[in-house]
C-alpha cells in the first residue's frame, strides 16, 4: 500500500515538474530577451544619479564646511527625473520585448504548451520582477547617497537622519513610503499596472497611446506630498482601471480561443492578446 | 489521426468578407507525407494556420478525436517561410527553450542536422542568411518531437541542391509515426517525396490522390494538378495574341 502511495507521489511530482518546465522556459526566454538591456539602464541611471548627487552636495561659492539641505540636494540633482526616465525605459523595453516575441516569433509563441492565461501570468510576473528590481536598486542608491551626504555633512550621519530623510524629502518618501500605507498601495498598484500593461501586448495603435498616457500621468503624479492626497487617489484609480481592462481582455481572448468553442466563428477574429 | 471536419474561414477586409476556406474535410493518418498544393490564394497557409489554431475558423480540427488545446499542441510543429524562431537567440538557446517547452525534443537529430547543414551553433539567428534561416526553421520543426510536422513553403529562398539534400535527409530520418504536411509550389520537385497530394482550389479541396495511384495511371502530379484546377495551356498564347492586336 505504502509502495503504491510512493509511486503515486512520484508520478504526481513528475507531472508537476513537467508542468513547470514550459513556464521556466518562457521565463528564461523573456529574461534572455530583455534582462541585459534592463541591467544596462539601471547601471547608467545609478552612475548618473551618483555623479549628479555628489556634485550637488556642496553649496556653490560657500566654504567647504557649509552644506545644503538634503532636500535641496535631492531636488537639484534631479534624481527623481532620472528614476522616472529609467522607469519609462524599463517599461518600454518590456513592451518592446513582448511586441517582438509576438510579432517576430508568433509561430512559436502561439504553440507553447501553456494556456493563454498562464503565458500572460508568467509575462506579468517577469515584468513585475524587473520593475521591483528597478525600485530596489533606486532605494539602495538613495540610501547610499544619503550615507554619502551624512558623511560629508556633520551631524547627518545617523540612522535617525536616514529614517527622517524618507519622511522629509517627498521623492524619497514616495519611493519608500515608510509607515504610509496609502502610498505603499499606490506603489504596488503602479508596479502591477505597468507589469500587466507590458504583458498584455498591443493589438492596436490606440493601445500604444494608452501606454504612453499611463506613463506620462505616472511621471506627473508620482512625486506627491506626505499623506493621502488627490494625486495618489487618481493614480490608484488609473492603475486599477488599466489592470482590470487588461485582465478582462486576456480573459475574453481566452474564452474566444478557437479550440475551446464549437460555435460558429464567422466573425471578425478577436485579438489574441493573451499570446 | 488528424481530422479536419467542415473547416471554413472567412477574412474580413474593408471591402467585405472573403471566403478563404470552404467546408474542408480531410483526414491525415500517422506516417503520411502529404503535399498540399494549389495556386496562390487557394487557402494552403490558411488551412495550416487553422489546424494550428492561430486563427478562428468554422468547423472542427481533431487530434485523435479531441480538439487541439495547449496540452496537445506540442504534437504539432510548424515551419514557415515567415519564420517562427527567435531572431536574437542562438541555436543553443533554442535547443534549451524547446527542450524545456516540449519535453519530446530530439537532441541527436538536432545536432546531426545542424552538423549536416553546417549551421553555426553560437551565432544569433539574425546573423544567418535567408537560406540558413529556412534550414534552421525546418530543423526546429523536425526536432520538436511532434507527430505532425506542418511546413508552409519551407524552402522558399533555398537553392536546388539544398532542397534536394533536405528531401533526402527527411526521407532518411523520419520515423513511422511522423506525419509531414508540406505546402509548396515546387510540385515536380516533391513529386517523388510525397505519398499523397491534396489539391486546394479557391478554398475547397478539389483533389486528394496518392502518388502511387497517379503512377499506376501513368500520370504526373503536375498533369493531375493542371487538369483538376482547369488550367488552360493556351491561356498565355491567347493573351499574347490579344496584346499584339492592340
Amino acid at each position: 500500500m505504502r509502495r503504491e502511495d510512493g509511486k503515486k507521489d512520484d508520478l504526481e511530482r513528475q507531472d508537476g515538474e513537467k508542468a513547470v518546465r514550459p513556464a521556466l522556459a518562457l521565463w528564461a526566454l523573456l529574461a534572455r530577451s530583455s534582462i541585459y538591456k534592463i541591467l544596462a539602464v539601471l547601471a547608467v541611471t545609478a552612475a548618473a544619479e551618483i555623479m549628479l548627487f555628489r556634485g550637488c552636495i556642496k553649496a556653490e561659492g560657500d566654504s567647504f564646511t557649509e552644506y545644503r539641505t538634503l532636500a535641496a540636494v535631492v531636488a537639484d540633482s534631479h534624481i527623481s527625473l532620472f528614476f522616472l526616465a529609467a522607469l519609462g525605459l524599463v517599461y518600454f523595453i518590456l513592451v518592446w520585448t513582448e511586441g517582438r516575441l509576438t510579432s517576430k516569433s508568433s509561430g512559436t509563441m502561439l504553440r507553447l504548451k501553456l494556456s493563454g492565461g498562464m503565458i500572460f501570468g508568467i509575462k506579468a510576473a517577469y515584468n513585475l520582477a524587473c520593475l521591483v528590481l528597478l525600485f530596489a536598486v533606486q532605494i539602495w542608491i538613495c540610501i547610499w547617497l544619503i550615507g554619502t551626504y551624512g558623511r560629508a555633512a556633520e551631524g547627518y550621519d545617523s540612522p535617525l537622519s536616514l529614517f527622517l530623510a524618507f519622511y522629509r524629502v517627498d521623492f524619497l518618501h514616495c519611493l519608500l513610503p515608510m509607515a504610509e500605507a496609502g502610498k505603499w498601495v499606490r506603489n504596488v498598484l503602479l508596479l502591477s499596472a505597468f507589469a500587466v500593461e507590458a504583458a498584455a501586448g498591443r493589438a492596436e495603435k490606440s493601445e500604444y497611446v494608452l501606454s504612453i498616457l499611463l506613463y506620462t500621468l505616472t511621471t506627473v503624479l508620482f512625486v506627491s506630498s506626505l499623506g493621502g492626497n488627490a494625486a495618489d487617489w487618481l493614480s490608484m484609480i488609473l492603475y486599477l482601471f488599466r489592470i482590470a481592462v487588461n485582465i478582462w481582455h486576456v480573459y475574453m481572448a481566452e474564452r474566444e480561443k478557437v479550440q475551446d468553442c464549437d460555435r460558429n466563428q464567422w466573425e471578425k477574429p478577436l485579438r489574441r492578446r493573451a499570446q | 489521426m488528424l481530422e479536419i471536419k467542415g473547416l471554413g474561414k472567412r477574412y474580413y477586409g474593408k471591402l467585405g468578407g472573403v471566403e478563404a476556406l470552404k467546408n474542408v474535410d480531410l483526414t491525415l493518418g500517422q506516417g503520411e507525407i502529404v503535399g498540399l498544393f494549389g495556386e496562390n490564394g487557394a487557402g494552403k497557409t490558411t488551412l495550416l494556420k487553422s489546424i494550428l489554431g492561430f486563427q478562428s475558423y468554422e468547423g472542427k480540427v481533431l487530434l485523435d478525436g479531441e480538439r487541439i488545446n495547449h496540452r496537445s499542441i506540442g504534437r504539432l510543429s510548424f515551419a514557415t517561410c515567415e519564420h517562427s524562431f527567435f531572431p536574437n537567440l542562438t541555436p543553443i538557446s533554442h535547443r534549451e527553450f524547446y527542450r524545456l517547452q516540449f519535453g519530446t525534443f530530439r537532441e541527436k537529430r538536432f545536432e546531426a542536422l545542424m552538423d549536416f547543414f553546417e549551421l553555426p551553433m553560437r551565432e544569433a539567428l539574425r546573423g544567418y542568411s535567408t537560406g540558413q534561416k529556412n534550414q534552421f526553421e525546418v530543423i526546429l520543426a523536425l526536432c520538436q518531437g511532434a507527430d505532425y510536422i506542418l511546413m508552409d513553403e519551407p524552402f522558399a529562398g533555398n537553392d536546388i541542391f539544398n532542397r534536394e539534400d533536405f528531401y533526402k535527409m527527411l526521407l532518411g530520418i523520419l520515423e513511422p509515426q511522423e506525419t509531414i504536411i508540406l505546402s509548396t509550389h515546387l510540385i515536380e520537385e516533391v513529386e517523388k517525396f510525397v505519398g499523397r497530394a491534396v489539391l486546394l482550389h479557391k478554398g475547397r479541396v478539389v483533389g486528394d490522390v496518392s502518388t502511387l495511384e497517379l503512377e499506376e495511371q501513368g500520370r504526373t502530379l503536375m498533369g493531375y494538378i493542371k487538369e483538376t484546377c482547369g488550367y488552360r495551356p493556351d491561356r498565355v498564347s491567347r493573351a499574347l495574341e490579344n496584346l499584339s492586336d492592340l
